[in-house]
C-alpha cells in the first residue's frame, strides 16, 4: 500500500507560479493563502486566494474540508414540502495541499466512494468527481511528520492528479499521475515549458532526502506502509487492558484531533426547526464527543474518555484495516500539534510498537 | 530540566504515593513539542519508576518549568466519570488526589469545591509559587516576525521552533531552524494571564514548593476598557472574524476547569438550544454562552485560549465578564472557600437594574 515505490508519471511540464489562476479558467481554484488569521507556519485553503502561500508546512484545516465540509445542507422543508438541496457540481481545481492529504483524500474516496460495498456518497462523491487535485511536495518537512511511519512518503502521489515540485526562479514542475491530471497539462500546453531529465533526476534525489529526514526525524518503530497490520496485531489483544486508561489519562475529550483529521469522517445528521421553516444537515462528528453514538434510549456504549480515545486510536489502526485494507493515518501530525495537552499519537503508535509486555497484559 | 521546585515535586509526590496518603499525583512531564510540558498521572504503583510499557510515568519523569500552562484543575471533576469497573461514586469513597497548583489552578479548585465538583478533603494541594508560564503563541510570534524581518527567508515548513529551553538567568533559548538560538526576556514572553495575574501565589494549599511567587499584577482591566472604546461596528467586526474559524471542536469548553457539565446546552437534543454545525451563528451562540457561564466563575488562566488549534481570542469577553461581576457584586473568585459567587447567592433586596437598564446601575447604587 506504500506509495513510496509506485510513482509513475505520465506527462510533465514547468510552469510558472504566476499562471496557475489560468488553469482554473472554468473551475473554482482552492490554493493555500494565509489570509487573516493562522496560526504561524500554517495556512488555509481559500477560494481565489490573491496570494497563493508557498512557504507552510500545511493547511491548518484538511482538504476534506472541500468535498465533505463540517456543514452541508441537504434537505430544506417547511410546512408544505420538502426540497432537496442540489449538489454542488462546479467543477473544482485544488492546487497545493500536501501529499498527506491526498494520500487522506484518496482514503476517502474509498469510505464514501462506490468500493465501500456499493453505497456511494453523492455530497462527496459529485464534488469529487469534477475535482482535480494538484499536490505540492513537501521540501521542508515540520518536527511532527511522519507521513513515512504510515506508509506514506512527503512527495507521495496517492490520491493527487498531478504533483507538484517547486523549482529555482518561481516555477513548478508538473507530473501527471492520472489520466486527469495528464489532460490538464495537455489542454493547457501553452503554459508549459518542457521538463529535462536532468532537472527531474535533482527533484527526485531531493525528494529521496526529503523521506529520509523524515523518517530518521519520526522512525514510530514501525512501517504501517509494509505491514499494515503491525499496530493492529498488538493493539487488539489489549483492547480492554490497563494501557488504555494509562495512554489516555490525560485526554480532556475535545473533537481539535478529529476534525483537524484529513481522515477522520464521522458524520452526524441533524434537523435544525426555525419557526416555519428548517433544514437538514450533515456536520462533522467526533468520536471524543460525549453525544458520539449515543442512543435515542440515552445509553452510550462508550461512556467514557478511555473508550472513546480507544475508539479513535483502534478505528485507524485496527478496524481500518479490517474493513478497508490499510491505517487511516497518513502522519501529517496536525492532531499533534493540535491537542490542548499534548497527547501525542506517535507515543501512542510507539507503546503498541513494541512488544506487548507482561505488565500490558496485567 | 532540573530546578529546586522539580526536585521538590518529586520528593513530594513520591512521598505521599509511597504513604498512601494519595492514590495519584497529577503534574507535569516533559512533553513532546517544545515550548509544552504535558500533563502526567502518577499512579502509586507507578511511584518509584517509570513504566513506559503501561505508559505510566513514574514520580521521577515530574517536572516543573515555565511551559507547564494547563490548568491541572480541569481534570479533578472528570477524574470522577463514571468508569467500568469503577462503581458510582457515591458507593465508593472519592479517589485521594495529589495535584499541583499555581495560583490559577487553586483558584478553580476552590471554586469547584465551592460548586461540588471536588471534595477538597480528598485532594492533597502542592502549591506552587508562580512565576507565569511562557505563551507559546508570543514565541511563535516572535520567530515568525524574525522570519518576516528576513524576506520571505528561513526554511519552507514554517514550524521554525526545535527546542527551548529555560537558563538561570531568567531567560529563554529558543533554538530554530533558520535563525540558530534566540534569546527572549521571559517577560516578553509571558501569558497574557500571568502579566495580569494578582494572585501568583496559590493560597490555602496543602504544601506549598519553594520559590519566589511573581509580583501580582493589575488585573488588566485597562484592556476590557479600550475595547470598549471601540465601536460597536468595530467590536462585532472583531468578534465575528474570530468566530468565523471556529471548527466547533469543544476544546475551549473541554479545557475550561469550570466547565464541568455533565451535559453541556450545546448538546442538548430534547430541547435543542443550538445547531451543531459550524454556522456563524451557531459558533457565536455557542461562544456567548460559554462566556457569560463564567460570570464569578472564570479564574482567568486562559486555558481556552491555549486550548483553541484555530487560536481564536475571546480573552477580552471573558475579562469583561470578571470585570462586570467585580464592579458589580465585588467578587472575584480567589481563594476564600465561603464567599459564594453571586450567580450561587440572590436575595429580594438585590436590584436588578444591571439586566435591564445597565447605563442605571451607577444611579441606582446604594438604593437596590
Amino acid at each position: 500500500m506504500s506509495d513510496n515505490k509506485e510513482r509513475t508519471f505520465m506527462d510533465r511540464g514547468i510552469i510558472r507560479k504566476a499562471d496557475i489562476p489560468k488553469l482554473a479558467a472554468e473551475r473554482r481554484l482552492f490554493a493555500p493563502a494565509r489570509e487573516g488569521t493562522v496560526p504561524p507556519g500554517t495556512c488555509e485553503l481559500k477560494e481565489n486566494p490573491a496570494e497563493i502561500a508557498y512557504r507552510f508546512s500545511n493547511t491548518r484545516v484538511p482538504l476534506k474540508d472541500i468535498f465533505f465540509p463540517q456543514t452541508e445542507t441537504m434537505y430544506t422543508f417547511d410546512f408544505d414540502e420538502v426540497s432537496e438541496v442540489s449538489i454542488p457540481t462546479d467543477p473544482i481545481l485544488v492546487f497545493g495541499c500536501r501529499p498527506c492529504d491526498t494520500r487522506a483524500l484518496a482514503q476517502l474516496d474509498a469510505v464514501f466512494g462506490p468500493q465501500n460495498k456499493g453505497y456511494t456518497d453523492p455530497y462527496y462523491m459529485k464534488r469529487r468527481e469534477s475535482s482535480i487535485i494538484i499536490s505540492l511536495a513537501c521540501s521542508d518537512p515540520c518536527p511532527t511528520c511522519f507521513c513515512t511511519a504510515t506508509g506514506g512518503s512527503p512527495a507521495g502521489t496517492r490520491g493527487a492528479d498531478i504533483v507538484a515540485h517547486e523549482l529555482e526562479g518561481d516555477s513548478l514542475l508538473f507530473e501527471a499521475v492520472t489520466e486527469k491530471g495528464s489532460a490538464l497539462l495537455k489542454s493547457y500546453n501553452p503554459l508549459f515549458a518542457e521538463a529535462a531529465d536532468p532537472l527531474v533526476a535533482e527533484v527526485r534525489e531531493k525528494d529521496a532526502a526529503v523521506e529520509k529526514a523524515v523518517h530518521q526525524a519520526n522512525n514510530l518503530g514501525v512501517s504501517l506502509g509494509e505491514d499494515i497490520a503491525a499496530l493492529k496485531d498488538r493493539m487488539d489483544p489489549l483492547f480492554d487492558k490497563r494501557i488504555w486508561e494509562n495512554l489516555t489519562a490525560s485526554c480532556i475529550g475535545c473533537g481539535a484531533c478529529t476534525y483537524l483529521c484529513p481522515t477522520c469522517h464521522c458524520f452526524d445528521i441533524a434537523d435544525e426547526s426555525r419557526l416555519y421553516q428548517g433544514r437538514r444537515i450533515r456536520t462533522w462528528d467526533s468520536c471524543q464527543f460525549a453525544s458520539f453514538t449515543k442512543h435515542a434510549s440515552g445509553h452510550n456504549p462508550r461512556t467514557n474518555k478511555k473508550e472513546r480515545l480507544r475508539q479513535r486510536f483502534m478505528h485507524k489502526f485496527s478496524y481500518a484495516v479490517e474493513n478497508m485494507g490499510e491505517v487511516l493515518c497518513v502522519g501529517c501530525g496536525r492532531c499533534i500539534t493540535a491537542c490542548p495537552v499534548n497527547l501525542d499519537i506517535r507515543d501512542v503508535i510507539r507503546s503498541f510498537a513494541k512488544e506487548p509486555s507482561r505488565e500490558n497484559a496485567s | 530540566m532540573s530546578n529546586a521546585q522539580t526536585t521538590e515535586l518529586r520528593q513530594i509526590a513520591k512521598r505521599l504515593l509511597e504513604e498512601g496518603k494519595i492514590d495519584l499525583f497529577i503534574g507535569f512531564q516533559e512533553g513532546t513539542l517544545p515550548l509544552r510540558s504535558r500533563p502526567a498521572f502518577v499512579s502509586a504503583e507507578a511511584a518509584t519508576a517509570d513504566s513506559p510499557a503501561t505508559g505510566s510515568p513514574g514520580a521521577g519523569s515530574l517536572i516543573w518549568d515555565s511551559f507547564c500552562a494547563t490548568n491541572l484543575a480541569v481534570y479533578l471533576p472528570k477524574y470522577y466519570e463514571n468508569q467500568p469497573g469503577r462503581r458510582k461514586k457515591r458507593e465508593k469513597p472519592y479517589p485521594k488526589i495529589g495535584v499541583a497548583a499555581k495560583g490559577c489552578d487553586m483558584r478553580s479548585i476552590v471554586a469547584l469545591t465551592k460548586e461540588r465538583q471536588v471534595q477538597r478533603d480528598s485532594l492533597v494541594v502542592v502549591g506552587v509559587p508562580c512565576r507565569g508560564m511562557i505563551d507559546t503563541r508570543k514565541v511563535e510570534a516572535a520567530v515568525a516576525a524574525k522570519r518576516g524581518s528576513a524576506g520571505d527567508g528561513g526554511s519552507a515548513a514554517a514550524e521554525e521552533i526545535l527546542e527551548a529551553r529555560e537558563t538561570e538567568a531568567g531567560k529563554l533559548e529558543v533554538t530554530t531552524r533558520s535563525f540558530g538560538v534566540l534569546t527572549f526576556d521571559r517577560e516578553e514572553v509571558l501569558q497574557d494571564c500571568c502579566l495580569e495575574c494578582r494572585y501568583p501565589m496559590p493560597e490555602g494549599a496543602d504544601i506549598l514548593l519553594p520559590g519566589q511567587a511573581r509580583k501580582p499584577g493589575d488585573g488588566g482591566y485597562a484592556r476590557v476598557e479600550r475595547f470598549m472604546e471601540k465601536s460597536s461596528e468595530q467590536r462585532w467586526e472583531y468578534f465575528s472574524s474570530e468566530l468565523s474559524r471556529c471548527i466547533r471542536c469543544n476544546a475551549c469548553r473541554q479545557a475550561c476547569p469550570t466547565c464541568w457539565c455533565k451535559e453541556c446546552f450545546a448538546e442538548q437534543t430534547d430541547l435543542k438550544w443550538i445547531g451543531v454545525g459550524n454556522t456563524p451563528s451557531d459558533a457565536m451562540v455557542f461562544q456567548i454562552i460559554r462566556v457569560f457561564h463564567q460570570a464569578g466563575r472564570c479564574v482567568e488562566c486562559d486555558a481556552c485560549y491555549r486550548a483553541c488549534p484555530m487560536h481564536i481570542d475571546l480573552r477580552l469577553y471573558t475579562k469583561k465578564i470578571v470585570k462586570d461581576v467585580e464592579e458589580t457584586f465585588g467578587y472575584l473568585p480567589a481563594f476564600d472557600a465561603e464567599a459564594l459567587p453571586p450567580l450561587a447567592t440572590f436575595g429580594d433586596e438585590q436590584c436588578d437594574f444591571f439586566i435591564t437598564d445597565p447605563d442605571k446601575n451607577e444611579a441606582a447604587e446604594g438604593t437596590g
